[in-house]
């Protein structure tokens, strides 16, 4: 599998669905969605709340299963992959950025980090030295050994950029990133953000950032679980 | 006022968490319940049935039933403070957005409700569990031909209501409004909230560890809440192998007492009457009452040449020749001077007893005893059975009296003889105080090597008398022990059962407080194995750090302070328990794995 094909697609999903029930009541998050992501393209997904970017992340990364449709990822249908081998594709191929953050909260920054190329299969001292290389990235070598709850809102989700960036992925998907930031902090994501850009990889964000979206080489805009353009 | 639809509604979408403290709660109060009504109905009450069980040996059971009734409701209380203090940190941010947007007191009052709903829950399910498992045991032992002295179940059971509903309420309410009071709204909002707070505890020596081993240690070790997981888990666990390895020991003593006190190998040569009667009061479950024949007949003296004989026969490894009678004890009250004048120590209680004049030292037995025995200059001293000392206020200051003579007493054996209500004094105290003449009971120890019972029992029988071997009263003794020990394993077993639930419930809820953690280790790329492993080290750890310790104290208790001269189990037995134990706590890996599977069965964080 060749995870940089010029031209090729990374993501593609095929009249993707997603429907939950909640009561007697069925909610459409995703209706019949099809996309196609160019490997080495910086999308962005913009909507207002409920529009259904953030199921669409979850969906291309495999966190939760369409209730219809396909879904292909570097030319692999992982719609139909089985939970352990979604997990190994999703540890090597995809780096993923919550809204929320989601560091371990156990772990401190570097090991957050760590953790995520242990996954992979890395272990030794280069991972360790690998690590503060990304955490110097994001500017946070200082915070190293901080444990999550020792850090502010920017400072773990530059952690998590980190971490996302671990394995080095083909494929970043990112779920509003500066939401909950305030304005400097939300700057120094945007910075990093442009270096993914130079770096060609595949990066589908979730944002209202118009910082953000200006970097995309294409937005899509969502409504009511559906692409409008 | 919060109404209590919203405190209803807020209970019933927490369901796991609300569930595990109900369970709980009710486990720790039918156990409870169960307990003490079974105590009062049948394991108190040994030496009240028609059986002859000593007062010493029924206080054993007794004693052990009461510590299994308290160490149940302390692993649920212990099991439910620690509920309550998960819970108090899942619920940190929900009462900063309380307060957030308005409420004061009412937080306060919303979560003394939600206390006061989970306590009479619990309390209630667990009371009806309790007295509906009462009934159905009392049917059964009545089915198996037990005795049940009736109880009111109900009075008790309300008694234990109240007890139980003012204890759990304190428990689950206080760390909460601890909570509520401590609690700053813009730090309980603030995203750090709930996150981990990790000390300089093993960051050095497990720096260079793995992640996961890392996720899993600072889990189990790292912060206030796990300590207080460690140290619940210690607890129970003590509390756990006190049970097991108490009613073993337990078990084991009151079977050694009792082989103590019969003698092992030993004979019995007395008039066919006098042996009727003798192995009569030593059965503790006599089919009749035989009574006591005219022990003053010189028809049932054993001659002096006879005696003589057996002590000349090289085979005769041990002879105990013995005077008996029936008399009765009179307990002697004590004027004792104090500062102020003088007190009065005892009362005027007296009590039926079989007395034996021995010489101090050819008495076979060997007995359990507090004090000392008598010995050869021991002229107005005696020793009671278990049983008198119910009579008796303080040994240690009262006399008794027997036939209008003063006694002090030397000290008390446990002793199945008569259900414990003996005494032994000189032999010649005795001849002198009833007039009997000569012996009316030899105790003999053999040594078979040398002699054969049929040739040794033609000796006895043709001077009028007969050889009884007391081995086979012994082995029914022994056997009626098992019996009453069967019935009381009901309580071992429920205490694992009780126990093992909670704990199974305890990591469960434990697990659940760390969802996030897992669902995010999930979504980065651990596999189920990266997470069976997490949670299986995080659980050896807690086992390792505290359910061993915890085992370890339990047996310390029990073999230190529990009973006077333990019997300790076997090799095989101790094996069989600690395989016991470690199936309980391998179920904590598998339900801790269930639920970790369960939780991140939808990874979407």
């Amino acid at each position: 599998m060749d995870d940089q094909k010029p031209g090729g697609n990374a993501i593609e999903l095929i009249d993707v669905s997603k429907t939950y029930r909640v009561d007697d009541r069925t909610v459409n998050a995703l209706l019949e969605i099809n996309m196609e992501i160019s490997t080495g393209e910086f999308v962005t997904a913009t909507g207002p709340s409920g529009a259904g970017k953030t199921t669409l992340l979850n969906i291309v990364g495999g966190l939760d299963k369409p209730t219809e449709g396909e879904v292909r990822v570097l030319g692999l249908t992982i719609s139909e992959l089985e939970e352990d081998v979604l997990a190994a594709f999703r540890c090597r191929r995809i780096g993923y950025v919550f809204q929320s953050y989601n560091l371990v909260s156990t772990l401190t920054a570097a090991e957050n980090i760590e953790f995520a190329m242990e996954l992979a299969g890395s272990h030794g001292e280069n991972i360790t030295e690998k690590a503060m290389v990304l955490l110097e990235t994001v500017g946070l070598k200082e915070r190293a050994n901080h444990l999550p709850g020792q850090l502010s809102g920017g400072e773990q989700q530059r952690v998590a950029f980190a971490r996302a960036l671990a394995n080095d992925p083909p494929i970043l998907l990112i779920d509003e990133p500066t939401a909950n930031l305030d304005d400097s902090t939300a700057i120094e994501i945007v910075r990093i953000l442009c270096l993914l850009k130079g770096k060609a990889k595949t990066v589908l964000v979730t944002t209202h950032d118009r910082r953000i979206v200006r970097l995309a080489d294409r937005c899509l805009r969502m409504s009511n679980g559906k692409i409008e353009t | 006022m919060v109404t209590l639809s919203y405190i209803l509604k807020d209970l019933s979408r927490r369901r796991f968490q609300t569930l595990s403290a109900i369970g709980a709660l009710a486990l720790a109060m039918g156990g409870l319940t169960f307990l003490v009504l079974y105590g009062l109905g049948l394991g108190f009450n040994y030496s009240k049935l028609p059986w002859r069980v000593s007062v010493g040996l029924n206080y054993i059971f007794a004693v052990f039933i009461l510590i299994a009734s308290i160490l149940v409701f302390l692993i649920g209380l212990i099991a439910l403070s620690s509920f309550s203090s998960l819970l108090t940190g899942l619920r940190v941010r929900d009462i900063g957005i309380m307060k957030a947007i308005g409420l004061a007191e009412e937080v306060n009052s919303f979560f003394l409700f939600e206390s006061l709903i989970i306590a009479f829950l619990g309390c209630v399910i667990g009371i009806v569990g309790g007295l509906l498992s009462f009934y159905l045991t009392t049917v059964f032992f009545r089915i198996l031909g037990f005795s049940v002295i009736s109880v009111q179940p109900f009075s008790v059971a309300s008694v234990l209501f109240i007890l139980g509903m003012v204890i759990s309420f304190i428990s689950i309410y206080l760390p909460l409004h601890r909570s509520i009071m401590k609690l700053q709204t813009s730090n309980a909002l603030s995203p750090q909230t709930m996150k981990l707070r990790l000390g300089n505890l093993g960051r050095r020596s497990i720096a260079r560890a793995s992640p996961a081993f890392k996720i899993a240690s600072r889990s189990a070790l790292g912060d206030k809440g796990s300590s207080r997981t460690l140290i619940s888990l210690f607890l129970i666990s003590c509390l756990l192998s006190t049970i097991i390895f108490g009613g073993q020991i337990i078990s084991g003593t009151v079977q050694n007492y009792v082989e103590r006190g019969i003698g092992e190998g030993v004979f019995l040569i007395a008039h066919k009457d006098i042996v009727a009667y003798y192995v009569n009061r030593l059965s503790f479950n006599p089919l009749e009452d035989v009574a006591a024949p005219n022990l003053s007949n010189p028809g049932y003296n054993i001659p002096v040449g006879f005696v003589d004989w057996l002590r000349s026969q090289p085979y005769v490894k041990g002879l105990d020749p013995r005077l008996i009678a029936e008399l009765t004890a009179y307990e002697v009250k004590l004027v004792t001077p104090v500062p102020d004048g003088y007190m009065i120590v005892g009362d005027d209680r007296r009590a039926q007893v079989l007395a034996l004049g021995v010489n101090p030292g050819d008495v076979l037995n060997d007995w359990v005893l507090s004090g000392r025995f008598i010995n050869e200059g021991d002229e107005s001293a005696l020793v009671v059975g278990d049983s008198l000392l119910d009579v008796v206020y303080d040994i240690s200051q009262e006399h008794l009296k027997i036939l209008g003579r003063d006694f002090d007493i030397a000290g008390a054996c446990v002793d199945p003889l008569n259900g414990g209500y003996t005494i032994y004094l000189k032999y010649e105290t005795l001849q002198a105080l009833t007039g009997f003449e000569d012996p009316n009971v030899v105790l003999v120890k053999l040594d078979l090597e040398k002699t054969s019972i049929s040739d040794f029992e033609g000796s006895v029988t043709r001077n009028n008398l007969e050889l009884y071997d007391l081995t086979s009263v012994l082995d029914k003794d022994l056997g009626f022990l098992q019996d009453v020990w069967l019935s009381l394993s009901t309580l071992p077993s429920l205490t694992i059962i009780i126990g093992g639930l909670i704990l199974i419930n305890f990591t469960a809820l434990s697990v659940s407080a760390r969802s996030n953690d897992f669902k995010v280790m999930k979504a980065v790329g651990a596999k189920r194995k990266d997470l069976r492993g997490i949670v299986m080290t995080q659980t050896f750890l807690l086992v390792v750090l505290g359910a061993v310790p915890g085992v370890m104290a339990g047996w310390v208790f029990c073999t230190s302070f529990l009973v006077l001269s333990p019997s300790l189990p076997s090799v095989l037995t101790i094996a069989i328990d600690v395989v016991l134990l470690a199936i309980i706590f391998a179920a904590l890996s598998v339900v801790s794995v269930y639920y970790v599977r369960r939780m991140t069965a939808h990874v979407v964080t």
